[in-house]
This record gives structure tokens, C-alpha cells and sequence, in this order.
């Protein structure tokens, strides 16, 4: 189903907000953990990870969700498509990744934000370089999702280019 | 526009998609290592033990 221009522009404006949206969630949290890393200050270390936790499951999973469903309304709802242009299929793919990742991952920062919570734990061990890892990777997948949207590159799948020759006549 | 929709019935796999697909597969094979094996998690990462 085509949506109308108007429900075409509202569309997009969800999926362009959420996804942006997430891509600078996932900065905020690149930010709290290089705290997490280099802080001298055992309090702000102990915070940095304690809130980690929370802003995956009220941000980042939110964020990521909004994004993903946005992105098949404005692809399925529009002439692009959602398997016709290798750029929407693999921005698909880093959403639903992306977002496979960070379900997977939101257990582990349950487990970071328990050590960061016990007061007998010492700082080296509170301290923990995952977070850094896994929001640095997200951080760059985004971009690169962002850059295919902008830049939207040529090449159109098997399916898509067979869609397309279903409306022309072939090259003799 | 169809002259447009000729030519891209006729466009080849741009190398660009190769590189991305490779990548791609890459990095769900190792995702799949890391989730098999048990090796990974937050401990792997810990920095003071």
C-alpha cells in the first residue's frame, strides 16, 4: 500500500526522528561509559554504570524499536520497497542486528549495574570496558545506516530489478 | 522514467554490495562464535580482574 504524501512526510519524520533519536542515545551512552573507564571519582564511576541499565530499556530499546517499525512503514508504505534497493535491505539488516545486540546486551548490563550497585565490590572490578566496546560498535553501525540514507547508492536487488522489468519492455 | 527503469534492470551488483555483504556475513559468523561458544558477556571485559 502507497501511503499519501502527507502520510508519506509523517512518516518519515518518525522514522528520521526515532532513528537520529537512537543514534544519539547511543552517543549519550558512549559518553557515560568512557566515564566508567577514566574517572578517578569512585562515585561517578559507580553512577555512570548504575544508569546504564535504565537508559537501555527507557531510551535505547524504545529508540531502536521505533526506528525499525518506522523504517517498514516508510519503505513497505512508499515506491522504495523494503527488498528492491540493496541501501534499504541493508539498512534493515543493521537495525534488526543493531537491535538483536542490545536485547542480548541489556542482560548484560543488568549484571554490570549489580556490581556497580554492591558496595563491597572494589572499583577495579565495578570498572568495565563492554560497554565501551559494544555502544562504540552500535555508534558506527548508526552512522553507516545514516550514511546510506543520505546517500541513498545505486543497485537494486535480483527482486527489485525483476519488479522493475515487470513495468518496461525488455532490451532487445 | 522508463528509460530509467531500463537501465536499472540492467545494472550489475554494484561492488560496494559485495564489500557490505561480506562484512555483513562476517560479522553475524562471529556473533554466532561469540553466542555458541559462551565466551562473551560483560566479564569478558572486566577491567580490574
Amino acid at each position: 500500500m502507497i501511503l499519501t504524501p502527507r502520510l508519506r512526510k509523517l512518516a518519515l519524520t518518525a522514522h528520521v526522528t526515532s532513528s537520529v533519536g537512537w543514534l544519539g542515545a547511543v552517543a549519550g551512552f558512549l559518553a557515560l561509559a568512557v566515564v566508567g573507564v577514566a574517572s578517578e571519582d569512585a562515585q561517578e564511576v559507580r553512577a555512570a554504570y548504575l544508569v546504564m541499565e535504565p537508559i537501555g530499556w527507557f531510551v535505547l530499546v524504545p529508540l531502536a524499536f521505533a526506528s525499525l517499525l518506522t523504517g517498514l512503514v516508510q519503505s513497505l508504505g512508499t515506491t522504495w520497497g523494503l527488498f528492491r534497493h540493496y541501501w534499504v535491505l541493508f539498512k534493515l539488516l543493521i537495525n534488526v542486528f543493531a537491535t538483536f545486540v542490545l536485547l542480548i546486551y541489556m542482560q548484560a548490563l543488568s549484571s554490570v549495574g549489580d556490581v556497580a550497585a554492591d558496595p563491597s565490590a572494589d572499583l577495579g572490578a565495578v570498572r568495565n570496558a563492554s560497554p565501551l566496546l559494544h555502544a562504540s560498535f552500535a555508534l558506527l553501525l548508526l552512522i553507516v545506516a545514516a550514511t546510506l540514507a543520505v546517500y541513498k547508492p545505486r543497485g537494486m536487488t535480483r527482486y527489485g530489478r525483476r519488479k522493475a522489468g515487470e513495468h518496461v519492455e525488455p532490451i532487445p | 522514467m522508463t528509460e530509467r527503469l531500463v537501465k536499472l534492470t540492467n545494472v550489475r551488483t554494484p561492488r560496494w554490495v559485495k564489500l557490505f555483504g561480506i562484512v555483513a556475513l562476517l560479522m553475524v559468523v562471529l556473533l554466532v562464535i561469540l553466542l555458541a561458544t559462551g565466551g562473551h558477556g560483560p566479564g569478558r571485559h572486566m577491567l580490574g580482574r
